[in-house]
């Protein structure tokens, strides 16, 4: 919203500049030429585009074919049986060239919470991420039947009583769809959220409530599938004979240690799988340098005498990169695993990152030779959608998630209208059309989700899927693992956990 | 026991993080008399500074720039306040990363100048004022740094690979002392650091003729200023060399954690200090040390079997070393130095609220007023206001009134929150949304209301004993660790405060004689329940008058003789640790009932909740409010964060950054301490309504006349 107002303010303020330039200018050609560059450059309004289009024409026409040659070579990279229902429905729409929404008709109203600003945690790439993909989706797409995408974002400081009154402003919004950004409040605003009945897509899911609260769903797996499917990865795949797990202290780490790691690896426990004294959870206080050569001390000392040892780790970037530098700094032998929070610019340039197995659900990243076809055009999509729309942040995994799950509402918008379902009128029938998902696309993602497969527990997680890929290290690049390009699925094990080593 | 050593030996890596920056703490201290809270946060803009160059070769300067480029501003092409300098080109394939030892020397000017700034800007002007003014003028540059290091860097993790030999790819000592075990070699370098630096400034003390003016300065400023030394300067060129030395403890550790980091790590430093008396370098450096190494001996000792499960790990390694200075400081309390200095301000007015019935029967109805007009949001800004408005009256009454700087009053909500949570839960989930369950006692709404607060008594009582021996600033840094003590140690302790004190704690539904309290309204799912509005207007209003009418009776006397003259109260026949214990008592029941009106209105509850930073915010605006009045207390409830004012503020200037926001507030800190002296906005408003009214009331003729008085006077 704040964007929106500032282009309305700038679309403003670069007309009047047209005018001047067309009364008081003597010099039509250049005083045209430059306002149209401008335009060209820093406007996204009708006029921008409409002036735009007309100068050199003949180049354009040149350029157009080769991009329509491209396009075309490019057409049908997505398939639903693969990737989900929609994954042919966005193709279908990008191919169709770029529409413009209906200004006029009444938008679509999604909302957003999210923290910024504060010294402890600000993700302002979460909200810019939302405002480019609907300014793509304003600009490009067509919007929902015409209908412009409108988002309001309640961004707050380290506080829940913001939070709260976030939480309040969005249920009396009653907006057709929230994207829930990152937030270290998120329990204390669902009772608000889903009990106003606003269906829910997040973005960076944090907290175990926010894989457990029915109403709410999250295209983005968080510890539920970076937790099991690293258990499994450990015990079956690397086959360590000894599995050493660092979590965080937190109040969300010590949670999601105790439900979704040490419960699971109990299960292959109790399968036989590893040894009850093969494994062990080391807790690391969170921001804090003092434990952290103390704590790997504890971890050499249980690794004593394995020939296959494996570190796991379930914290985030900043522990991970001193818990790496503090694994180097004593010797450490063995391999270290981590999860998809772990990886960053800042420990990806770590020397000793090297060879840690880092898990993603989103393929191979920076590895478009590996990509399939439609990777490759969504990504270069993508990154078409920034450069419209101008971020002020570096690129980064948060912008991406926030971008591609802004794209994937409208796509589940589309099919949900398709069928005849009211958007404006029926948030439950969304919210039931969306969890009804066992073939889900994920903007993006090369894989389908699916929201039906859970067990109580997990009720609003649709990614439970996971690979693991090798950094080379500073420089260099990720290859593929023991998995190769294929993920590993912890759906089952987390059924079988539910039902051989349930919640206390 | 050899795992024990060890752990206790590698504790010295960081424990040289918390010696260096309690070596820069103690050189402030001397010079300018002055305990500096965002000594950590220089030392983290400076980590900050050094990657930034080293990747995009800019170096960001500590300040933003105000004029907008946008608009027709733009076009004005009015030149901007720089903000960023470009000093290296990083671009250039064969000179590749900037010089690494030109890259240091820049960062350490940043600190100096860094140095510079907070001397001319804040503590200078400050030099006068109470002691609360100049803790209020360091809290201003510790939000101010944090903001600005939000605004120019961001929220991304930083890593460099720092210097050779201080990294991790020094390897290890292996079989460290035939113990069997490994050692960073890195850490041994670091603390190698630590020592050089300790020596460095302890000899610039002991021999060189700056050291020996600064120590005479210390000792007494008047004697100083006398033999010919300008203190201002001394206290100039300490800032500048207390900069120097957490900018240089930023630039080492920026490969052991991150700058964000650093900033936060003050609490560890001021410890340090501590144990060095605040005088003492090498003792502030071997105080650093040993907190390392309790802290890092701590995760090996709190893993035994033997180990109580009701002490928490991770509070009893950050506490403990804590708890050892506070014994130490309370023994040889008389012994605390108390810096000289030329001259200290007068303490802020503390008027008595007169027509205390009308001016609450008016909030009341302004209140209920706007709670009946509010939608839903702006009903839970509201509540968020009346909540930090019960809180700034449990200053009002300690700082405010008894002149005791306690920091610990927030955790003591916290505490008292928690407490009523765990007596009044009864193992039922409470929430569909809830994931915790908690197990407890299942007491009655009033009845856990009541035991919270006597829980708080009881502890504020215990922080109060120290303050019987320690007073001014120490006391302030020695609530600190209580400030530890209670998050760590007792918020999140499962056995103690359950299942829910390590998560969201879920808060239980409150029910007042038959009547539900909570801020959650279950009917509309937001959190705008009219009751609990009505119900907080009624205490706030309540305590509102109680603390105005302890003002005008004679225990306020008493607090306000004892906040002048603690000699002269105790001369006059006063007992000064009877009214020190009872304003501690009365404060944190006051402080337990905003507490428990945290819990009544939010779902849930987290430790982080309750931390040093958040309370110190509190303290921040109840002094830009005025803390010596009840009205202060009800001007900065509305200036908190999620209060009226910024919320207000936040609808209409929806594009402004919120880190900039927060770098005006804290400027906005700095600027009242200077021009109110605490009194704050809302005495300040008095005076000017009172002069512009006297003003307006005076005939022409007697202002002529008295004019015309006045130049005769001249002359």
């Amino acid at each position: 919203m704040r964007k929106s107002k500032l282009l309305k303010l700038l679309s403003i303020i670069f007309a009047f500049a047209l005018i001047a330039g067309a009364c008081g200018g003597d010099d039509d050609d250049s005083g045209s030429s430059s306002d149209s560059s401008v335009l060209g450059e820093d406007s996204s309004e009708e006029e921008a585009s409409a002036s735009a289009s007309e100068p050199a024409e003949e180049e354009a026409e040149e350029e157009e074919a080769e991009e329509e040659a491209a396009e075309e070579e490019a057409a049908g990279t997505a398939d639903d049986s693969t990737m989900g229902d929609g994954a042919e429905l966005w193709e279908s729409i990008v191919d169709a060239g770029e529409v413009a929404a209906d200004e006029s008709l009444e938008p679509i109203l999604i909302t957003l919470v999210n923290i910024e600003g504060t010294p402890v945690g600000s993700f302002p790439e979460i909200r810019e991420g939302a405002e480019a993909a609907v300014k793509t989706i304003n600009e490009t797409m067509g919007g929902l039947d015409g209908r412009p995408f409108e988002l309001d974002s309640c961004v707050h400081g380290l506080d829940p009583n913001e939070a709260t009154a976030c939480a309040n402003e969005i249920a009396d919004a009653q907006p057709n769809l929230h994207i829930q950004g990152i937030d270290f409040f998120n329990p204390l605003l669902w009772p608000t959220i889903v009990g106003a009945g606003l269906p829910v897509l997040q973005t960076v899911p944090i907290f175990i409530e926010d894989f457990d609260t029915e109403g709410i769903l999250s295209t983005e797996g968080g510890c539920v599938s970076s937790f099991p499917t690293a258990m499994e990865y450990g015990v079956e795949v690397l086959e360590a004979d000894k599995y050493v797990i660092i979590y965080s202290d937190t109040a969300p780490g010590l949670v999601c240690y105790d439900d979704t790691e040490r419960r699971m690896i109990q299960q292959l426990t109790d399968e036989g799988k590893i040894g009850q004294d093969d494994w062990v959870g080391i807790s690391d206080a969170s921001g804090d340098p003092t434990d952290n050569d103390a704590v790997v001390q504890q971890v050499l000392d249980f690794i004593e005498g394995s020939s296959n040892p494996w570190v796991y780790f379930g914290i985030q970037a900043s522990d991970c990169n001193e818990i790496l530098s503090a694994l180097q700094a004593n010797g450490y032998p063995g391999g270290i695993v981590a999860s998809g929070s772990c990886r960053d610019d800042s420990v990806l340039s770590n020397p000793a990152s090297a060879g840690v197995h880092f898990g993603s659900n989103f393929g191979i990243t920076d590895r478009p030779d590996l990509w399939s076809d439609y990777k490759i055009k969504y990504t270069d999509w993508r990154d078409a959608s920034f450069d419209r729309y101008g971020p002020s942040v570096p690129d980064s995994a948060f912008l991406e998630t926030a971008h591609d799950v802004v794209i994937t509402g409208l796509l589940q918008m589309i099919m949900f209208t398709g069928m005849g379902g009211d958007i404006d009128n029926d948030p439950e029938g969304f919210i039931d059309f969306m969890a009804a998902q066992s073939n889900l696309h994920r903007a993006g993602l090369e894989t389908s989700l699916n929201c039906t497969n859970n067990s109580d527990e997990f009720v609003s997680v649709c990614a439970k899927d996971m690979n693991y890929y090798i950094w080379d290290g500073p420089g260099g690049q990720f290859e593929y693992g023991p998995l190769g390009p294929n993920n590993l699925d912890a759906a089952e094990l987390i059924l079988r956990a539910a039902e051989g080593n349930p919640r206390q | 026991m050899s795992a024990l050593l060890v752990a206790l030996i590698a504790g010295i890596g960081a424990g040289a993080l918390y010696a260096m920056l309690g070596t820069g703490i103690v050189v402030a201290f001397r010079g300018s008399g002055v305990i500096n809270f965002g000594h950590g946060a220089v030392a983290g803009y400076t980590a900050y500074s050094f990657h930034e160059l080293r990747v995009t070769g800019s170096l960001y300067l500590p300040w933003f720039d105000p004029i907008p480029e946008f608009g027709f501003l733009k076009t004005l092409k009015i030149n901007n306040l720089p903000v960023r300098i470009d000093i290296f080109d990083v671009t250039d394939p064969i000179s590749g990363k900037p010089n690494l030892a030109l890259t240091v020397l820049v960062c350490l000017l940043m600190s100096a100048f860094l140095g510079l700034l907070m001397h001319f800007l804040v503590f200078r002007p400050l030099r006068n004022s109470p002691t609360l003014g100049k803790v209020i003028g360091s809290i201003g540059v510790f939000l101010y740094l944090s903001s600005m290091m939000a605004v120019h860097f961001g929220g991304q993790n930083r890593y460099d690979a720092g210097f050779s030999g201080f990294n991790s790819t020094a390897g290890a000592v292996e079989n460290f002392l035939g113990l069997g075990r490994t050692i960073p070699r890195s850490n041994f370098y670091l603390f190698g650091a630590a020592i050089v630096m300790c020596v460095i400034v302890w000899a610039l003390y002991r021999f060189s003729r700056f050291g020996i003016s600064t120590r005479a300065a210390d000792e007494n400023e008047k004697g100083a200023a006398l033999l010919g030394y300008s203190p201002q300067f001394l206290a100039g060129a300490n800032w500048v060399l207390a900069s120097i030395t957490a900018g240089a403890a930023g630039i080492l550790f920026l490969h052991k954690t991150q700058p964000a980091q650093i900033a936060l790590f003050v609490v560890g430093g001021l410890g340090a200090a501590l144990f060095g008396n605040l005088t003492s370098i090498p003792g502030a450096t071997a105080g650093g040390l040993i907190i390392g190494m309790v802290a890092s001996g701590g995760v090996e000792i709190t893993n035994y079997d033997w180990w109580p499960e009701i002490l928490p790990p991770s509070g009893v390694r950050n506490f403990v070393p804590l708890l050892a200075i506070i014994l130490v400081l309370y023994l040889r309390g008389d012994k605390l130095p108390i810096r000289g200095s030329i001259s200290i301000g007068r303490q802020p007015r503390a008027p008595k609220t007169n027509n205390v019935s009308i001016g609450v029967i008016a909030a009341l109805g302004i209140a209920l007023l706007l709670s009946n007009i509010f939608v839903s949001k702006w009903e839970a800004v509201l509540t968020t206001t009346l909540i930090a408005i019960i809180f700034m009256y449990s200053l009002t009454v300690l700082i405010g009134f008894l002149g005791q700087i306690s920091l610990v009053q927030w955790s003591i909500s916290g505490l008292a929150a928690y407490v009523m949570i765990r007596l009044m839960a009864d193992g039922e989930k409470i929430r569909e949304t809830d994931f915790v369950t908690n197990s407890g006692w299942g007491w009655p709404t009033v009845l856990a209301f009541v035991a919270a607060i006597v829980v708080a008594i009881i502890f504020g009582l215990l922080v109060g004993l120290p303050a019987l021996r320690i007073r001014g600033v120490q006391l302030a840094v020695v609530t600190i660790a209580a400030v530890i003590a209670v998050e760590n140690l007792l918020l999140r302790n499962p056995p103690l405060m359950g299942d829910g004190s390590v998560s969201v704690n879920p808060t239980p539904s409150p029910n007042w004689f038959g009547q539900y309290v909570g801020g959650f309204n279950p009917n509309t799912a937001r959190t705008d329940y009219w009751k609990f509005s009505l119900f907080l207007i009624i205490i706030a209003g309540l305590v509102g008058v109680g603390v105005a009418n302890l003002r005008r009776g004679q225990i306020g006397r008493r607090f306000l003789a004892i906040r002048a003259n603690e000699r002269a109260a105790a001369a006059a026949g006063i007992n000064v640790a009877r009214m020190k214990l009872l304003g501690f008592g009365i404060s944190s029941a006051i402080a337990a009932i905003a507490g428990c009106m945290i819990a009544y209105k939010l779902p849930g509850l987290q430790t982080d909740q309750f931390e040093i930073f958040g309370g110190l915010a509190l303290l921040a605006f109840a002094y830009l409010g005025g803390i010596t009045t009840v009205w202060g207390a009800i001007v900065g409830g509305c200036l908190i964060a999620g209060g009226l004012l910024p919320e207000f503020l936040g609808v209409h200037f929806e594009s402004i950054d919120t880190g900039l926001i927060n770098a005006v507030g804290a400027i906005g800190l700095v600027v009242n301490a200077k021009v109110t002296n605490g009194e704050g906005v809302a005495l300040l408003q008095t005076d000017l309504g009172k002069n512009t009214l006297a003003m307006l009331r005076r005939p022409p003729d007697d202002e002529s006349s008295e004019n015309l008085n006045d130049e005769e006077a001249k002359v």
